[in-house]
């Protein structure tokens, strides 16, 4: 066995084991950049795991609104035994249960009514009198029962807690519907991170199980964060699977008829298949992980590495060496995709890396397992057509038709979350309508504090800018403030002197107020709240997402005047307070993602130009090679421009894989002794990458859409424009 | 001797008369007649035992009904206070403070209690067994309706509704809820 083999056979093995051992990361932080601020971190922390993330929302639907109050009550009840949710809301008081539970029996800790005059006679007085009044009152009948236990009302303060956000759905028999009255709503907050969609899939899974027990012929709708991410996966999953075994059947087909050897169609599959183990194996060496995207996108360098093969096996036993040539092709991709490593992002970082082990891999196993095979597949040349003098001037023409569009395009790039997202709009229109029928109002602003901040002196600093906040000391307030108002309630024996004196003259009969004398001093004498009293409470899932790693973050809603509210906090002097709009921040992240796709994208082009300046000295040369695949890829990203209304991320990567193939196409021509030979090997490689990605270019997932029908038609222009760009010289 | 003709006479007499003053009034006869009712206005004296008083609570003021659905309570003594409820919602309205809106909808033990009086004033027969058992005594003249509610959560909130009239007319509605509290309401129509 020669050397290469063996160390082929190693690294294979290698390999292996890290494919078998490594993480597949779904992680959209790996999008994100490395130094993110602190402002991109928590966009980051919050798209993750933030409480809207997690959030599910369930829609009944196809029956009369009682109908589906009653389903969605039952469906309620299910899903709050089961154990993946943190809380199933859907306006029935039984899911608010604990939430008032915990209000009440913490009343004397948590109402800001508290102080020490709040026991003294005259504040009894006045309560007894409006309790008496309250009795009176058409409403009397609901309020004695609690008068004897809180006759001062601090659970009537207190109620507002419940409420989340401003959201104030419509309800049917006590339980939210949307106001068409055509659906019944449930929001169901999974304890799994958004981002791990195995734990999403099984709650969605759990959902739907729990809703065909019930035996309705009602129709369910799970929509969310998580719930798009399982769903974007399964199709990919499922496009992926499809089409690459259509790509794979076109490939062989191709391949069949140009060889007439199932063994030679074989061994083309080696250097591709070798090149994704290894360039997996780096990324997982390099990163710790793999992510799912890197995967996908770089299985796509099969495009190229299939070609090595097929310039091998078609070209050999010509006069010259098919070596130099090959090897500066394949120079020009690692080149133009190395760009990628200096990356900021992760995601990208990843890509240029698996591209370039793996088709340094394809070349390597090329060169240093098929060759010494000595296999070569006997073909006729073909006689390359002469396009005359009128050619140039076709391509230029349409090069410059393509490049003249796209200038006076208004948008040329989309780097809204829109273009990256592999949700399909309708799912989205879904999604906006079911918010919408919550009343759900998006919260586009946080505050972030650092959590030395005391956030009850935030409180007065943001009265009037906003129109509401959610604050974690208004769940739980600070040790400072819960010790003063337990320090203010009085002795049990003080506490019944000044009520039998506020009671005097009243017609309150005197044993009646025991629960009350006995809540006042357990709370005296009780223990402090901390987080931990809010186990399992919906309370306590939001005051742990507020109190979320080493900082306060809180929801501000409403909010007109960013300004004015960092000067507010300013004049408070509240230190280190950071105003986040995550609509901005996370528009902001992608349009530096584009920038920098863009700017690498430029810096590999230009690379590529110093290294064919290097290699080919003469102008004329380079100019040959050059000139086809710039007017390629303007006519490839004008028609992209065209079917997408804007070019993303993903056409950018595309045409960057169009310049890398269209490269040998050009090279190979320009050796202009030997190219009618050639013209066989290259048509057969085209087809290949035309079947390859074309078929990606029917795929549901919006963003394998726009790179293969990119890089289909780039690489076929490439070889077309360099077809009627070489000229044989007389 | 009476003759045979005289005989079948007064028996078809007996026959024709015999629900106008002796036979019992079925619920479903109650509420197709409270159906007729467009429109009817009252007063009302309220006396309410509550354990938390050594004093009962006593009110009076007007009630009005219009069908099908519209209640209005307007207490005058000793606090002006108009209470209104209708098919979705519950208005209470003191003269010294701002209006409480309930949607009834998000409190369906509200909807209950309301539509225990509310339905028998419309006649609304599906509304009044959905929340309570329903039994009827009396002849038109002068009926009792009990009400007793069909479920436990309610059942915490109200343990028997008592309802007397005569023909269309209510002349008197009591209420026990759990823990004994009783009001008891005298209507005289106007």
């Amino acid at each position: 066995m020669r050397v290469a083999q063996l160390i082929w056979l190693l690294l294979v093995a290698g390999s292996l084991w890290l494919v078998a051992h490594v993480a597949i990361s779904t992680d959209m932080s790996a999008f994100l950049p490395r130094n993110a601020s602190p402002a991109q971190r928590v966009l980051v922390e919050q798209m993750r795991s933030g409480a809207s993330a997690r959030l599910l929302i369930v829609a009944i639907e196809g029956a009369d609104a009682p109908v589906l109050a009653g389903l969605s009550r039952r469906l309620g009840e299910e899903l709050r035994n089961a154990g993946p949710f943190a809380q199933v809301q859907n306006g029935d008081a039984a899911a608010t249960a604990r939430d008032r539970d915990l209000i009440w029996s913490n009343r004397y800790l948590l109402s800001p009514a508290i102080d020490a005059a709040h026991f003294e006679v005259p504040a009894l007085r006045a309560a007894l009198e409006r309790d008496l009044a309250l009795l009176a009152s058409s409403a009397g009948m609901a309020a004695k029962s609690l008068v004897g236990a809180d006759p001062t009302g601090e659970m009537n303060r207190l109620l507002p807690l419940l409420l989340r956000g401003a959201a104030r759905p419509t309800s049917e028999d006590g339980v939210w519907i949307s106001p068409d009255r055509k659906r019944s709503l449930l929001l169901v907050e999974s304890k799994a991170e958004a981002t791990d969609l195995d734990a999403q899939e099984h709650a969605v899974a759990l959902i739907r199980e729990a809703f065909a027990q019930l035996g309705s012929s009602a129709k369910l709708t799970v929509s969310g964060p998580g719930q798009f991410a399982v769903e974007a996966r399964r199709q990919m999953k499922h496009d992926v699977g499809l089409l690459s075994t259509v790509a794979l059947a076109g490939v062989t087909i191709v391949l069949l008829v140009a060889y007439r050897d199932p063994r030679l169609l074989f061994l083309s599959l080696l250097p591709v298949a070798s090149g994704v183990l290894f360039g997996f194996a780096a990324v997982a060496l390099g990163f710790g992980t793999v992510h799912g995207i890197t995967l996908g996108f770089g299985d796509t360098l099969i495009g190229e590495a299939v070609d090595y093969a097929i310039y091998l096996f078609l070209q050999s036993g010509e006069r010259r060496s098919i070596w130099p040539t090959l090897l500066l092709g394949a120079a020009t991709s690692i080149v133009g995709f190395a760009a990628m490593l200096l990356s900021d992002f992760d995601g990208l970082a990843q890509l240029g890396l698996f591209t370039i082990v793996g088709l340094a891999t394809a070349v390597a196993v090329t060169r240093f397992i098929l060759r010494p095979l000595g296999i070569t597949a006997t073909m006729r040349p073909l006689r390359l057509p002469n396009f005359g003098r009128a050619a140039p001037i076709i391509v230029a023409l349409l090069a410059l038709a393509s490049l003249a569009y796209l200038l006076t395009r208004p948008v040329l790039f989309d780097a809204s979350l829109h273009s990256m997202s592999p949700v399909p709009p309708e799912l989205e229109t879904l999604d906006r309508q079911l918010r919408s029928d919550l009343g759900a109002p998006e919260f586009r602003h946080l505050l972030v504090l650092p959590a030395t901040v005391d956030t009850e002196r935030v409180e007065p600093a943001l009265a009037g800018l906003v129109a509401s906040f959610d604050t974690p000391s208004r769940i739980l307030p600070s040790h400072a403030t819960q010790l003063r108002r337990q320090q203010s309630l009085p002795p049990t024996e003080i506490l019944r002197a000044r009520f039998d004196e506020a009671r005097r003259g009243l017609p309150f009969r005197d044993d009646q107020f025991e629960p009350f004398f006995a809540a006042v001093e357990a709370a005296r004498t009780g223990p402090l709240l901390d987080v931990a009293s809010f186990e399992g409470s919906a309370l306590g899932l939001r005051l742990r997402g507020m109190l979320g790693g080493g900082s306060v973050l809180m929801p501000l809603y409403g909010v007109t005047d960013a300004a004015a509210i960092e000067s507010s906090l300013r004049a408070a002097g509240i230190e280190g307070a950071v105003l986040v709009d995550l609509r901005q921040e996370s528009d902001l992240l992608l349009g530096r993602y584009l920038h920098e796709a863009i700017a690498l994208a430029l810096i590999g082009g230009g690379a590529i130009l110093v290294l064919f300046a290097a290699t080919l000295r003469r102008p004329a040369r380079i100019a040959a090679i050059v000139v086809p695949l710039v007017a390629a890829s303007l006519v490839a990203a004008a028609i992209s421009h065209v079917a997408a209304g804007a070019l993303s991320v993903f056409h950018l990567f595309g045409l960057l894989l169009v310049v890398a193939v269209g490269s040998n196409y050009a090279l190979f021509l320009e050796r202009r002794l030997e190219r009618d030979r050639l013209f066989r090997s290259l048509i057969v490689a085209n087809l290949c990458t035309v079947i390859g990605f074309g078929v990606l270019s029917i795929s549901s997932t919006p963003v394998l859409r726009g790179l293969g029908s990119t890089v289909a038609i780039g690489t076929a222009l490439s070889l077309v424009f360099a077809l009627l760009l070489t000229r044989e010289e007389a | 001797m009476i003759s045979g003709a005289k005989a079948a006479a007064l028996a078809a007499l007996l026959l024709v008369a015999a629900p106008a003053f002796a036979a019992d009034l079925t619920l479903a006869e109650l509420l197709r007649a409270m159906r007729g009712v467009t429109q009817a206005d009252a007063k009302f004296v309220e006396r309410r035992d509550i354990q938390l008083l050594s004093v009962p609570i006593l009110t009076s003021g007007r009630l009005s009904y219009v069908a099908p659905d519209r209640l209005e309570k307007l207490t005058l003594e000793p606090r002006r206070e108009l209470m209104s409820v209708t098919a979705r919602e519950v208005m209470i309205a003191p003269d010294d403070a701002e209006a409480t809106v309930i949607p009834l909808d998000q409190a369906p033990e509200l909807r209950a209690l309301v539509d225990g009086l509310r339905a028998t004033l419309a006649g609304d027969e599906p509304a009044l067994l959905r929340a309570y058992d329903a039994t009827l005594t009396g002849q038109q003249a002068a009926w009792q309706l009990d009400l007793v509610p069909r479920t436990e959560r309610l059942r915490k909130l109200v343990q028997h509704l008592h309802i007397e009239g005569q023909g269309t007319s209510l002349r008197r509605v009591d209420t026990v809820d759990a823990n004994g509290d009783r009001s008891a309401m005298t209507i005289t129509p106007q």
